[in-house]
């Protein structure tokens, strides 16, 4: 193996990317070459350096924003409903609206109004209907009344009860 | 994504974006306008954002593209313009960049790191400092894996040479 797959090999396992780690001939190249050798150990201070010099913290006012802009919004926006809530109160009022203004637009115009003389004449048709028909379940009434005292209710009785006046229509 | 994951990943992966953003931006009121906007966008696409490592990654790919949005806004001004200042936050105080650079070891390294371009300190941040996978770093910049390889390789020597250079590679 030459130098330069050993370095390439070197920078892929100090990643974590050979799985198995440096294959023995590369681990014996090492052994013996001291510019390889320099590189495998320098790559790991190179890392602990570069850690030590890069994390900042986020400052206290930008994450006060973010809250702000996110979270706290969202509360103070919507009355603290829930998102599937809020979507679902949307898509419902979004269906009244548009079923609504469908039906304005293509609904058929309503009937046109009876006249007064058409009411009156209804009225009384509807009268004099109800009237036959009183009369009609006043007679059925006392003819199962008859019948059933015929059969059940001694002679003394029956002769009482046909001269009954509630029981004339 | 629920409102209390949401909020543990802002408080678990906060500072790795802000400090991301500071070492491709080199600018301390960007670097934190980004993080913010960065966290923001992550609540405006929480329905499609999975809770723990996809959320890592998902942070680091956003800031990485706002980033480059910046540099690439900003590409009329000089970049040395940008370095001169770079390293004082605005409040005046130093910050841990600041102090990590004021040792030896660590201001030569920041040198060095800077004297990378945009790309190749991306790929350096996201390895070393991020611990993320060639595969995730792939993914996060676009880049096929073989670039990235030999890039991060070729960075990291020169990082290692400028160490070595100065005689203060413990």
């Amino acid at each position: 193996m030459t130098c330069e797959e050993i370095r390439r090999l070197c920078h892929e396992a100090h990643d974590g990317e050979l799985p198995g780690g440096l294959p023995e001939p590369a681990r014996a190249h090492i052994a013996s070459c001291a510019s390889c050798r320099e590189l495998s150990d320098d790559l790991e201070a190179l890392t602990k350096a570069l850690r030590a010099l890069s994390r900042v913290p986020l400052p206290p006012d930008a994450l006060d924003a973010v809250w702000r802009e996110t979270i706290h919004a969202e509360r103070s926006g919507l009355s603290g409903l829930a998102r599937p809530w809020r979507l679902a109160a949307a898509a419902v009022l979004a269906t009244a609206l548009s079923t609504g203004t469908l039906y304005y637009v293509l609904a058929p115009a309503p009937p046109p109004q009876p006249s007064a003389v058409e009411l009156a004449r209804a009225s009384a048709q509807a009268e004099m209907v109800l009237g036959y028909t009183a009369r009609a379940l006043a007679a059925t009434r006392n003819a199962t009344a008859d019948r059933v005292l015929a059969s059940k209710v001694s002679p003394a009785v029956r002769g009482t009860s046909t001269t009954h006046p509630s029981r004339r229509p | 994504m629920t409102t209390m994951e949401f909020q543990a990943a802002v408080l678990e992966h906060k500072d790795r974006i802000h400090s991301y953003a500071r070492g491709i931006l080199r600018d301390p009121e960007e670097a934190k306008d980004v993080a913010q906007e960065c966290l923001v966008r992550l609540w405006r696409h929480r329905e499609r954002v999975e809770a723990g490592a996809g959320c890592r990654s998902w942070l680091l790919r956003s800031a990485h593209n706002l980033c480059i949005d910046r540099i690439r806004r900003k590409s009329s001004r000089p970049e040395t313009s940008r370095d001169d200042d770079a390293d004082e936050p605005t409040d005046g105080r130093p910050g841990p960049e600041r102090l990590a650079a004021s040792t030896e070891v660590g201001g030569r390294l920041e040198r060095a790191l800077l004297a990378l371009d945009h790309r190749d300190r991306a790929i350096v941040l996201l390895r070393e400092v991020e611990g993320l996978s060639y595969e995730e770093i792939a993914q996060t910049l676009g880049l096929k894996l073989g670039t990235l390889k030999a890039t991060l390789h070729r960075s990291r020597e020169k990082l290692r040479i400028a160490l070595v250079r100065a005689e203060v590679t413990p």
